[in-house]
């Protein structure tokens, strides 16, 4: 079996077990859009304004919260080392712990927009298939920096207060452009009229990825 | 218990920690964390079918030093071969290195045979079911279908030799590996690691138990200060003149030259006897 598809293949079958990442996630996820979609309502005009930031705010706070305990399993009983005395590339590695948090945030935003159209907005069910991709390109990039910084901060004392910080702010930019793609699309624009955005969005993606490949090695090894 | 089989074949020949035959040589090694220098110069070489203690104290750097020769931790002066090769920039040489630490380095949520079965993908082994089930009956793993975080801290240690074996290493480094097992386990083990020596494996062993050393090893170094001392033939010594030999270097400092070698070998057993 190639390495990347068995280390994939291991961190779902553990998540598949313990459903701990899916389930603590989504219980923030659904906390966060039931607080959203109440202030919302008791602010009419502004409610139709919230729409993507809510979306945004939900699925980055959630996913931190995933990618931290994600990065943490790794180094329970130094499982992690183990992987580390294999001839296995450290970039082979990140590409697949990056895949494996890239799909947990997938079904987290799957979740997040069914979720969001019965709490906050109805229409966005309507316009799910094209708020799908800047959601998801939105995921590739947050996860590529995130598996990074959580590899960074795992062995930390406060990791679960340092991912947030370190994260956030770098990933602001994939966040700002996510949330005005959504905000045209839920406007009516097609995949087309969103090709700026979305390719501002891959553009980033590619920076964090090759980021990621690159810095990973010194991330682990020391 | 059943040899199991160590590789073969010439070594790098053209490689220069290789044409010694050696199959851990660390060569001048150092290593810091921040301001502490917790290796200073170390130099070991494990030939094939060589067993090795490293004594010291808690905290002497053992197992910084362990984790330099599984190539865990890069060297910040000095070089590491495996078997001819330089594992930072051959990563192939890993294949030959088997390493259990005090932690057993498996995920907690999988079993010790889907564990061991990631671990043989990794290694690239296309054999890897029949490998794990080889390698469990060989060390008596019987609940190797049971998650790893549900066994004891004996299994776990034998779930983390076998992973440390499925890939036929030629070189294992054991990190206290005998600390926590039941006395019948421990005999099993130091059984099973004089037979990976008599199929030509070299086993470098961090402890501070002079009875352990005794037990796996047939040399033994020293390591204090930072220092690595010269090799000590344990042919001949008991466990108390290890002690006393152990105890006399760690206080005289491992670079002095001990009674026991000046006197020309063992048979002095060391200062006090």
């Amino acid at each position: 079996m190639n390495p990347i598809i068995a280390l994939v293949w291991k961190d779902l079958s553990i998540e598949l077990r313990t459903r701990e990442l899916v389930t603590s996630m989504s219980l923030v996820a659904f906390l966060s859009l039931v607080i959203l979609g109440l202030a919302a309502r008791s602010t009419p005009p502004a409610a139709s304004g919230i729409t993507p930031a809510a979306l945004w705010v939900t699925v980055a706070f959630a996913a931190t919260l995933g990618l931290a305990r994600a990065h943490a399993l790794d180094h329970e009983r130094e499982a992690l080392q183990g992987l580390l005395l294999t001839p296995v590339s450290r970039s082979a590695l990140f590409v697949a712990k990056w895949a494996s948090n890239l799909i947990l945030v997938l079904v987290l935003e799957a979740a997040v927009l069914l979720a969001s159209t019965a709490l906050i907005d109805p229409g966005i069910g309507r316009r799910a298939s094209v708020l799908a991709l800047p959601l998801a390109l939105g995921a590739v990039g947050f996860t590529a920096t995130g598996t990074l910084l959580g590899a960074m901060t795992v062995t930390t004392r406060l990791r679960e207060v340092l991912l947030p910080i370190l994260l956030l702010p770098l990933a602001l930019p994939v966040i700002i452009v996510s949330v005005a793609a959504i905000a045209r699309a839920l406007e009516g624009a097609g995949v087309a009229a969103l090709a700026g955005p979305l390719k501002m969005l891959a553009a980033y993606d590619v920076v964090f990825a090759a980021l990621g490949v690159w810095l990973f090695a010194h991330v682990v090894e020391e | 218990m059943d040899r199991w089989p160590v590789p073969t074949g010439a070594h790098d020949p053209d490689g220069e920690g290789g044409a010694r035959g050696a199959s851990v040589v660390a060569e001048d090694v150092w290593r810091a964390f921040g301001r502490a220098r917790v290796l200073r110069g170390a130099r070991l070489e494990a030939p094939p079918g060589s067993g090795i203690a490293i004594l010291g104290p808690n905290g002497a750097g053992k197992s910084t030093l362990l984790r330099v020769l599984a190539a865990l931790l890069r060297p910040q002066r000095g070089r590491v071969w495996i078997c001819g090769d330089d594992p930072w920039t051959v990563p192939a040489a890993r294949r030959n290195v088997g390493f259990v630490g005090h932690e057993p380095m498996l995920y907690g949520g999988l079993s010790v045979a889907e564990n061991l079965r990631l671990f043989a993908s990794l290694y690239g082994l296309p054999d890897a079911r029949a490998r794990v089930e080889a390698v469990c009956d060989l060390l008596g793993i019987g609940r190797r279908h049971e998650p790893v975080r549900r066994l004891s801290r004996g299994m776990q240690q034998r779930a983390a030799l076998a992973r440390a074996l499925v890939h036929r290493p030629r070189v294992l480094l054991l990190d206290e590996a005998l600390t926590g097992l039941d006395p019948e386990a421990a005999q099993r083990l130091a059984g099973f690691l004089a037979e990976f020596r008599a199929g030509g494996g070299a086993v470098v062993m961090a402890t501070h138990s002079a009875a352990e050393a005794v037990r796996v090893a047939d040399r033994a170094h020293v390591l204090a200060g930072g220092r690595l001392g010269e090799a000590q033939p344990l042919a001949g010594m008991d466990a108390d003149a290890v002690q006393a030999w152990y105890g006399w270097t760690v206080a005289a400092g491992p670079g002095a030259v001990t009674p026991a070698s000046r006197a020309g070998g063992a048979a002095d057993r060391g200062p006090g006897r």
